[in-house]
């Protein structure tokens, strides 16, 4: 007898993934390691064999229902693939329906790019220990202890991890989504779908002594000089100030250690913190303390409670619960186009610092993390820490630099130290 | 080596600055060898949407009504009759809709009097088809003339990139002229007449508005004064 594949329902979040998708666009999002030499790409084959049976919520692919998109086991892993000249080589439908997600390994570096309605960047970074941790067992014979995100690839998978934490945790009312439309970045498409990366390198130490003067965290510090750097491009772009925008930034927030949640799926919300600057000039310091405050505020478990509730809601109500799937697709798709990412300028996601077991660092380098292209925003950014190195990478569909070298040189300006790769052609 | 404009440390195997685009170079420290951490040679293609395919596809779903009515036209009558209309008319949508798509940079000025060139013809072959006459005395120069007109209107509009106070003024002196002829036609095609001439009413508000436009186009101070009035 067939064995019987395991199926679930999407979560919350990640059921806007596949109804929004467009031809030029699936929100991918890629975790990436490098290690000492080469990977070798047939021990890493087998690593992943293994691993994928542990994480029954990520080794799947997306299947249609007659009224949800829904979550189906591989029957077989998928096989690796090779680089291309840049990160999340577009992921068509028709693949994401085979399998969601794909393993790629150029010379020393391994990466996963995961399809978002999967996971999110917590999720994801276990898979990839885990992976990396198998991989680094079988090819050096090491011990590596599962803990710090490396899973034991033999146990069952255990329901928490498994489980939608969003209807768990939703509040007794729920908030209003209504926000103001903010300012957009604008560029010259690339024709052929090309995507610019570029990563700037910093002394995480450097930068976290700079934000404890301001007296806030990492994350409040960069999307603060963000919005610092943005304001600056509005004022050359649009000169009349009664014509600006706000400049708001969308920050994911992992919902796992406020909710005290293990899930392996999305468990991530987001705030916008961000500046109105019809208000008037505001210095950088005022904008660190204003998005300090904004997001004290605003990441709070009740305020995230009634957010959840609002999104909750929406897929509790039976008049869309028997929607038949391409109606309701219609309906997401019209209600992300006029709001998703029109509420905010540009993403920045950090994924803090990543902790691994002390039997594996001999071996990893780096690591990296790489948020997918946007439907509307030119620039994705994205952070994470490793070995005492912070590394921002940006992500581009268009040809100009701008939002990256405002950014940047301003930091410099305030005496850090950058170093920068890309994938310039 | 770092950017001199930026200040930015650059990886060893970046050419220019990936922020400014600046040339990474020093007079006197040779460049150093580097792989870049992506195969940029290695882009990846994707499938697009093939224009000439969707034209093609668009003709194929057209000729599908037009084979079906000859083939039931001459299944019915025997002959090639009233098919004939419904292939004139769908060549007609053809020649306006689907034609000009197939060109790059389709010009307006070529392809609104081919339109007009297609209407007329479609027009002549249903004069002939129905044994009346009315095309050389009325078909032919009301299309005509309004072809001449739209097209002088299209022209200018695109070459002479300036003067649209005169260009408005002309056409209402151009509306108001053809309503003339129009009745003129109808006259002596159908013999339509009344007491007084209709198209009097319509001739005079044009030239009343097309007059105005004029003399506000002519002089300078007055325009000025209009924009003064009715700015927004």
């Amino acid at each position: 007898m067939e064995k019987q594949l395991r199926w679930m329902r999407l979560d919350n979040a990640a059921k806007i993934y596949p109804a929004a998708r467009r031809r030029s666009w699936n929100c991918l999002f890629r975790l990436s390691a490098t290690v000492i030499e080469n990977i070798d790409v047939v021990v890493m084959q087998k690593a992943l064999d293994i691993t994928v049976k542990r994480f029954p919520s990520i080794a799947v692919r997306i299947r249609r229902g007659a009224f949800w998109y829904y979550l189906e086991e591989l029957s077989t892993p998928p096989p690796i693939k090779s680089e291309a000249a840049y990160p999340m080589a577009r992921m068509s439908f028709k693949d994401v329906r085979k399998c969601a997600f794909r393993v790629v390994c150029y010379e020393n570096r391994l990466a996963v790019e995961f399809y978002h309605a999967l996971t999110d960047g917590s999720g994801g970074l276990i898979f990839l220990k885990s992976l990396l941790a198998e991989y680094l067992t079988q090819k050096y014979n090491l011990n590596i202890p599962f803990e710090r995100g490396v899973l034991d690839r033999t146990e069952t998978p255990k329901k928490s991890e498994l489980e939608d934490s969003f209807l768990k945790n939703d509040g007794p009312v729920s908030s209003s989504r209504k926000e103001a439309t903010a300012f957009k970045l604008r560029g010259t498409l690339e024709n052929d779908g090309y995507l610019n990366l570029v990563t700037g390198i910093i002394n995480a130490d450097e930068l976290l002594a700079l934000s404890k003067q301001y007296k806030v965290s990492l994350t409040e510090f960069l999307t603060a000089a963000m919005i610092y750097s943005i304001i600056n491009i509005q004022n050359r772009t649009v000169l009349k100030k009664k014509h600006q925008k706000p400049v708001k930034i969308l920050v994911p927030v992992n919902l796992r250690k406020i909710f005290g949640s293990t899930t392996l799926r999305n468990f991530a919300l987001y705030v916008t913190p961000g500046i109105d600057p019809k208000l008037g000039d505001y210095s950088f310091e005022e904008i660190v303390k204003s998005v300090h405050h904004q997001m004290g505020y605003e990441i709070t478990a009740k305020n995230l409670a009634a957010k959840i509730a609002a999104n909750v809601g929406a897929e509790r109500s039976l008049i869309l619960k028997v929607m038949p799937l391409f109606i309701k697709n219609f309906a997401m798709k019209l209600v992300f186009n006029l709001f998703g990412e029109r509420k905010s300028s540009i993403t920045i996601s950090n994924l803090g610092v990543v902790d691994i077991p002390d039997e594996m660092k001999p071996y990893v380098t780096r690591f990296d993390f790489i948020l997918g292209e946007q439907a509307l925003c030119t620039d994705a950014c994205s952070v994470l820490s490793y070995n005492g190195k912070l590394y921002i990478s940006f992500l581009r569909t268009v040809r100009e630099s701008e939002v990256e070298r405002e950014f940047f040189c301003f930091l410099r300006s305030l005496g850090i130290k950058i170093k920068v790769e890309s994938n310039k052609r | 080596m770092y950017c001199v404009k930026c200040g930015v440390e650059l990886d060893d195997a970046e050419k220019v600055c990936p922020l400014c685009g600046l040339k990474v170079y020093h007079p006197d420290l040779k460049l150093e060898e580097a792989k870049k951490s992506y195969p940029i040679s290695k882009v990846p293609s994707y499938e697009t949407v093939n224009k000439q395919g969707i034209l093609l596809l668009i003709t194929a779903a057209l000729m599908v009504p037009v084979v079906i009515c000859i083939l039931c036209d001459i299944a019915i009558t025997g002959s090639f009759s009233w098919s004939g209309y419904v292939l004139g008319g769908i060549l007609l949508f053809y020649v306006c809709g689907v034609l000009p798509a197939w060109f790059k940079n389709p010009n307006p000025v070529i392809f609104v009097p081919a339109f007009f060139a297609s209407v007329i013809v479609f027009l002549l072959y249903i004069d002939i088809a129905t044994g009346d006459e009315w095309f050389l005395s009325f078909a032919f120069p009301a299309v005509g003339v309004l072809g001449i007109i739209v097209t002088a209107i299209t022209a200018v509009c695109r070459y002479v990139k300036k003067g649209y106070w005169f260009i408005a003024s002309g056409c209402f002196f151009a509306i108001g002229g053809y309503t003339v002829l129009i009745e003129f036609l109808l006259y002596i095609t159908f013999g339509f007449k009344t007491h007084i001439p209709w198209s009097i009413y319509p001739l005079t508000g044009c030239v009343i508005i097309g007059g105005a436009l004029l003399v506000i186009a002519i002089s300078k101070p007055l325009r000025r004064r209009v924009q003064r009035k009715f700015f927004i």
